[in-house]
């Protein structure tokens, strides 16, 4: 009793707190931390598993030079992957967000349509999009070389090869086009979290805009856009983050590449090296527009 | 009057052209989307007589659940689907228990290192799950619970490990202990739902005599249950949706995604006469039968998102992740 009575208020509240997130803790340091610090340990060492235990040879930084100079594709990959992740998150959000206000008008079948943007969610997370991509009666059954979907860029380049365009700028053309029909399959969660936002937004403030004389447009972007502005941020990192750690992710099939050929030490740093570019981009990221973001309670 | 009439046609017309672009544009995208779903359900319950005939565009002639049934038999779908179902389930559930729980102990106390944990978790979310499989791949090989197996090593002379690959522990342990697939996004889900939530009714629960624990499973998980909703089924599609994981730690445990993923190979392997099992495949036959594997891949997560659809958009906006 007397134990119990010497335990203050807030001493009492950090244990609970703490029991709380007990599970996760045990969880964060042993199927967290132990592995990532065992994948610095690896990144530095030859791994050989083959003898049934774990074998390591201090190699020093010899994996991570390796990564740079060695090895051919690493680097081609992982400016391929970050120069896609330049426009495609950009891209990605802003398409979200339009989608978004497009589908919190009110109109009869805006449930349908709901439910068929995040369609792409249940779809592109999986093995499902690889694997129609690569059918072969499936791209035979599309018309011409490049097969991505029924709106075919190829109609589309086609019309400006008749047209006299140069061949560059036509590639230049389909290339984005590709990307735009790529768009679809990476909005799913973006479009439900800016919807979440936009429905936070009440209907009052709309009406009192209208009084004042605000069009739809200036409503837009003098109110609806600072309001969601948090989620932009949200949203944004949410994308670079699924971008980088998709199994479709250039780099990231690379090294589980590389990691099958069980030469995990060379997988290690490069994954290493991996991470840190997306944390510094993610951080980098995250400071610069969290300095632009309005927050309501402030 | 004839000013205001004039004024009202001219909006009139304003708000049609709106609703018109509005709906080409939706409809079209949607097209898109739904392109491959539809492809999917058109060539799968096609004769393959008629794959080739010019004069079927979408609907064939006759319809047919042969391709259906003969990948059904060929994935072994139902004892795979079975153990997809409970692999989602159970750890989707797990998920949400150690999530919801961490992000009210998130929420609710103040402690030291708070913060700072709490970016531990949003960390979580930035490393590649590749990053890491490895070292996690070798724990489960000699698993020492939590490092409580070396307690044993002055009686054993050795520590205590158990060999986990090829269970579902795998990917229950994570699940429970919130380390599951995304689960810090799931964290901040419901530290951001919690946060958001009123602290008078919880104050009235402990005035009332609850402890924190009764408080949190009388008055915070009622009220979360639509964000528990939306987790779960978050969750549960990319658990459905995992093949990594399922392949690196369960190589001989099929579910349905990893099986769909070796499907293309296996039958390819076939055609090549690599394997005898089944004669007579041509390519027409291959494509038929992966068009069904994928739509039999995607109907269960459709048919849980159907049922949950309704909450979820509710869940997200009460989330508090609109502050």
């Amino acid at each position: 009793m007397k134990m119990k009575n010497r335990l203050t208020y807030s001493r009492r509240e950090a244990m609970r707190g703490v029991l709380f997130i007990a599970p996760w803790l045990i969880g964060f340091i042993f199927l967290f931390v132990r592995p990532f610090v065992t994948a610095i340990v690896f990144s530095f060492n030859n791994v050989d598993l083959s003898n049934g235990f774990i074998d390591l040879t201090g190699m020093g930084f010899k994996n991570y030079t390796d990564a740079f100079t060695e090895d051919t594709k690493f680097m081609v990959l992982l400016t391929q992957a970050l120069s896609k992740m330049v426009y495609q998150v950009p891209l990605v959000v802003f398409f979200s967000l339009f989608i978004a206000v497009v589908l919190n008008q009110k109109f009869a079948s805006r449930g349908f349509f709901r439910l068929v943007f995040f369609l792409p969610t249940i779809i592109s997370s999986g093995v499902v999009l690889g694997i129609i991509n690569g059918d072969t009666l499936y791209n035979a059954m599309q018309v011409g070389e490049k097969t991505t979907y029924m709106l075919q860029t190829v109609s589309v380049q086609d019309i400006l090869r008749q047209s006299g365009v140069s061949e560059t700028i036509i590639t230049y053309v389909g290339s984005i086009l590709d990307s735009l029909l790529e768009l679809f399959w990476y909005s799913g969660i973006q479009i439900v979290i800016f919807l979440s936002g936009l429905q936070g937004i009440s209907p009052t403030l709309r009406e009192a805009a209208h009084i004042d004389g605000a069009s739809a447009w200036d409503f837009f972007w003098l109110i609806t856009f600072p309001m969601i502005s948090p989620l932009l941020l949200t949203n944004t990192v949410f994308t670079i983050i699924s971008t980088f750690t998709d199994y479709n992710n250039v780099v990231i099939s690379y090294i589980s590449e590389i990691a099958s050929k069980m030469e995990l030490g060379f997988s290690s740093a490069m994954s290493m090296v991996y991470f840190l570019i997306t944390f510094v981009i993610i951080i980098v990221v995250y400071f610069f527009l969290n300095r632009k973001v309005f927050y309501r309670n402030t | 009057m004839q000013s205001s009439a004039n004024i009202r046609l001219a909006n009139g017309i304003k708000r049609f052209t709106t609703a018109l672009f509005r709906d080409v544009l939706l409809v079209a995208i949607s097209v898109i989307i739904l392109y491959p779903l539809l492809y999917m359900i058109t060539i799968s319950l096609r004769p393959i007589e008629e794959i080739w005939d010019p004069s079927v565009v979408w609907i064939s002639k006759s319809l047919t659940l042969d391709n259906m049934i003969k990948t059904i038999d060929f994935m072994d779908y139902w004892s795979v689907l079975w153990r997809s179902v409970r692999l989602t389930v159970v750890s989707s559930l797990l998920t949400v228990v150690s999530c919801s729980l961490a992000g009210y102990g998130f929420a609710r106390f103040r402690f030291k290192g708070r913060e700072l944990l709490f970016m531990c978790v949003l960390f979580t979310i930035m490393v590649p799950a590749e990053t890491i499989i490895i070292p996690s791949y070798t724990q489960f090989w000699q698993f020492d619970f939590f490092g409580l197996g070396y307690l044993l090593y002055p009686f054993l002379g050795e520590p205590l490990t158990a060999n986990l690959l090829n269970t579902e522990l795998t990917l229950y342990i994570p699940a429970l202990f919130g380390s599951g697939i995304r689960a810090g996004l799931f964290i901040y889900l419901f530290r951001q739902y919690y946060r958001g939530l009123p602290k008078e009714l919880e104050e009235a629960a402990s005035i009332d005599g609850c402890n924190a624990f009764t408080t949190y499973l009388r008055i915070a998980v009622p009220s979360s249950r639509l964000t528990m909703v939306t987790v779960f089924l978050f969750s549960s599609i990319w658990y459905w949706n995992d093949y990594y994981f399922t392949n690196m730690y369960m190589n001989n445990a099929r579910t349905v995604s990893s099986t769909l993923a070796a499907l293309p190979s296996m039958l390819n392997a076939i055609l090549n006469g690599l394997s005898e099992t089944l004669q007579g495949f041509d390519q027409v036959q291959i494509s038929t039968m992966i068009q069904s594997g994928c739509l039999l891949l995607i109907i269960p997560p459709l048919i849980l998102f159907a049922f949950c659809q309704r909450y979820f958009v509710q869940g997200l906006e009460l989330s508090g992740l609109v502050e």
